[in-house]
């Protein structure tokens, strides 16, 4: 539960993703210490563990880890993309911050991901359909909120595209055919249509180029500065971190090891994990 | 005048578990206190910690030991080394501004909305800003054909100066100037320190760290010599 008078936007309470048949002993003989997401009795693959955050109101958040650390799994939780095998989590805008989300009807989890939450995929096969058209795909996220006047779709559309800087005059053109900071700018107008006030970015600037990279990152600095959207971004990129959050969360093995201040993170990293990836970055 | 801030006994040491835990001492067991509106200047040789405190004090520096007790208008009183992230980060926003001795700036944000963002962030209206941000690059001297640049490009004496404009415009409470001005020359200093003194005088207490004496003590009421501490590390 979410007490009102926080401005917490969203509470995570102890979210787990375990694959495979799981044990007893899959949650202590895994993580940091063990060195491992591989439970050695039963194989199972612990993804995350016990993940405790909150994100409040009109801030980005960092998550970063090394891959595989459970990044793109905590965020397909949260999107109700994944199930996880326990934890709850809380929406202020949601049932006063009092119901569980992953209790919900699938339904009411509709509305959460079509409403509450925008996400951009790490990979935009995930995010986009290639054979609709860019616009297309813009639309799609709109008759999911009730927008059926083709006029008022196409307005919308071509104002999103524009705000992420997507010719509009290639509102018509398939995804497949853009490069890929293009695909992404175009996953960002679809995750922002029906203006959520949280988003969930996970890589958006992996695989792009310094300049388009650049570009990206500076749409999303002005949404959280001209919208105020709450946003957990997804990077093992340091750099990313350092340009738009203020507070960031360290992953390895499944586990959150470290939570602060990005700046304090970067010159007083305390986990030995957190010393060990700064230092591989300077 | 009662204190605005108050510092007990911290000490800040590094554990560096990549090195086999190897300890680094960053500062031990200082203490003092600021009254409000006043200002303090930490001396000392290099390495004797004195960055590490203003670091503390801005929680950039997780604090190993003590106590960073200060006197909030939002919050009342607060420890800087325990207090929750959110309060801290508030705080950064609205109280207490922090020029680095190692400058950082934001890449493709020109130098005038550099230093109008942290009026634009309290509220104030983006040409209200944008023309205080030019007020502010007037007086430090930075030529009117730089404004629209990009401060990454910038020499050294300038980026000092944009990142002094920038913590300055906003007028924190307090105010911490780590050698705000080694990379300047005298006319450029002498503009840094006018504006730093019409600062205190408007209110703004500042901890400072100066590395020419002169322009320390015309800015500061006291000092904290850090040599007598360095003198006891030797010891140990
Ligand atoms: N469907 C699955 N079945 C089994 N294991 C999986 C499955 N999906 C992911 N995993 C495992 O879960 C762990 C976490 O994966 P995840 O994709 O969350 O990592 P990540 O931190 O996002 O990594 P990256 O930075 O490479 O994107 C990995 O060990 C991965 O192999
Ligand atoms: N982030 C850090 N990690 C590890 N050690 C650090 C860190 N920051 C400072 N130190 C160490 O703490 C000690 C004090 O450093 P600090 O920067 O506070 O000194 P200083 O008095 O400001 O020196 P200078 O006058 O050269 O700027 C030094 O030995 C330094 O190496
Ligand atoms: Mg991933
Ligand atoms: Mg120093
Ligand atoms: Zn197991």
């Amino acid at each position: 539960m979410i007490d009102n008078s926080t401005e917490i936007a969203l509470s995570l309470q102890g979210i787990s993703k375990i694959y495979g048949p799981s044990c007893p002993a899959c949650i202590q003989k895994t993580g940091p210490e063990m060195g491992t997401n591989i439970c050695p009795e039963c194989g199972s693959i612990v993804a995350c563990a016990d993940i405790s955050l909150d994100l409040h109101a009109g801030e980005i958040l960092g998550i970063v880890g090394e891959s595989g650390s459970g990044k793109s799994t905590l965020v397909k939780c949260l999107y109700f993309d994944l199930e996880p095998t326990y934890g709850e989590a809380y929406l202020s805008y949601y049932g006063n911050g009092r119901l569980n989300i992953f209790s919900e009807t699938s339904q009411k989890k509709r509305y959460i991901r079509n409403h509450i939450m925008g996400i951009v995929y790490q990979n935009p096969h995930m995010g986009l359909r290639m054979n609709f058209s860019c616009g297309g795909n813009v639309a799609e996220k709109l008759l999911t909120a009730d927008c059926y006047h083709l006029g008022k779709i196409r307005h919308r559309a071509s104002e999103l595209l524009t705000k992420t800087e997507v010719p509009v005059a290639r509102m018509d053109d398939l995804p497949r055919n853009f490069s890929g900071g293009m695909q992404q700018r175009v996953q960002i107008a679809k995750a922002m249509a029906n203006n959520p006030p949280i988003l969930l970015l996970d890589e958006v600037t992996t695989g792009l180029d310094v300049s388009v990279q650049a570009k990206v990152l500076d749409l999303i600095k002005s949404l959280q500065w001209e919208l105020g959207i709450s946003m957990l971004v997804v990077s093992h990129d340091l750099g990313v971190v350092r340009l738009l959050t203020n507070r960031t969360a360290v992953m390895k093995n499944g586990r959150i090891v470290e939570i602060g201040l990005t700046d304090q993170i970067l010159e007083d990293p305390q986990h030995v994990y957190t010393q060990l990836l700064i230092n591989s970055l300077l | 005048m009662n204190d605005i801030l108050a510092v007990e006994n911290l000490s800040k040491i590094f554990m560096m578990h990549i090195l086999n835990g190897k300890v680094i001492r960053g500062c031990e067991d200082i203490s003092f206190t600021l009254p409000e509106g006043e200002s303090i200047g930490i001396l000392g040789p290099s390495g004797t910690g004195k960055s590490s405190i203003l670091k503390c004090i801005y929680r950039t520096y997780i604090p190993t030991e003590g106590r960073i007790v200060y006197h909030s208008l939002q919050f009342g009183t607060v420890d800087l080394a325990s207090a929750p992230e959110n309060i801290i980060l508030a705080l950064r926003n609205t109280e207490i501004g922090y020029v680095s001795q190692f400058l950082k700036i934001m890449p493709r944000v020109s130098a005038l909305d550099v230093v109008a963002e942290g009026l634009i962030k309290r509220g104030t209206e983006k040409q209200e800003a944008r023309y205080r941000a030019r007020e502010h690059l007037t007086r430090l001297q930075i030529s009117p054909d730089l404004w629209d640049a990009y401060p990454s490009t910038f020499s050294g004496g300038e980026q000092q100066r944009i990142n002094i404009a920038r913590a300055a415009i906003v007028k924190p409470r307090l105010m911490l100037l780590d050698e705000p001005t080694a990379s300047l020359d005298g006319r450029t200093r002498e503009a840094v320190i006018d504006l730093l003194l019409e600062l205190k005088r408007e209110g703004t207490s500042i901890i400072g760290i100066f590395h020419d004496l002169d322009t320390m003590f015309q800015l500061v009421d006291k000092t904290y010599d850090m040599s007598v501490f360095d003198s006891y590390k030797a010891e140990v």
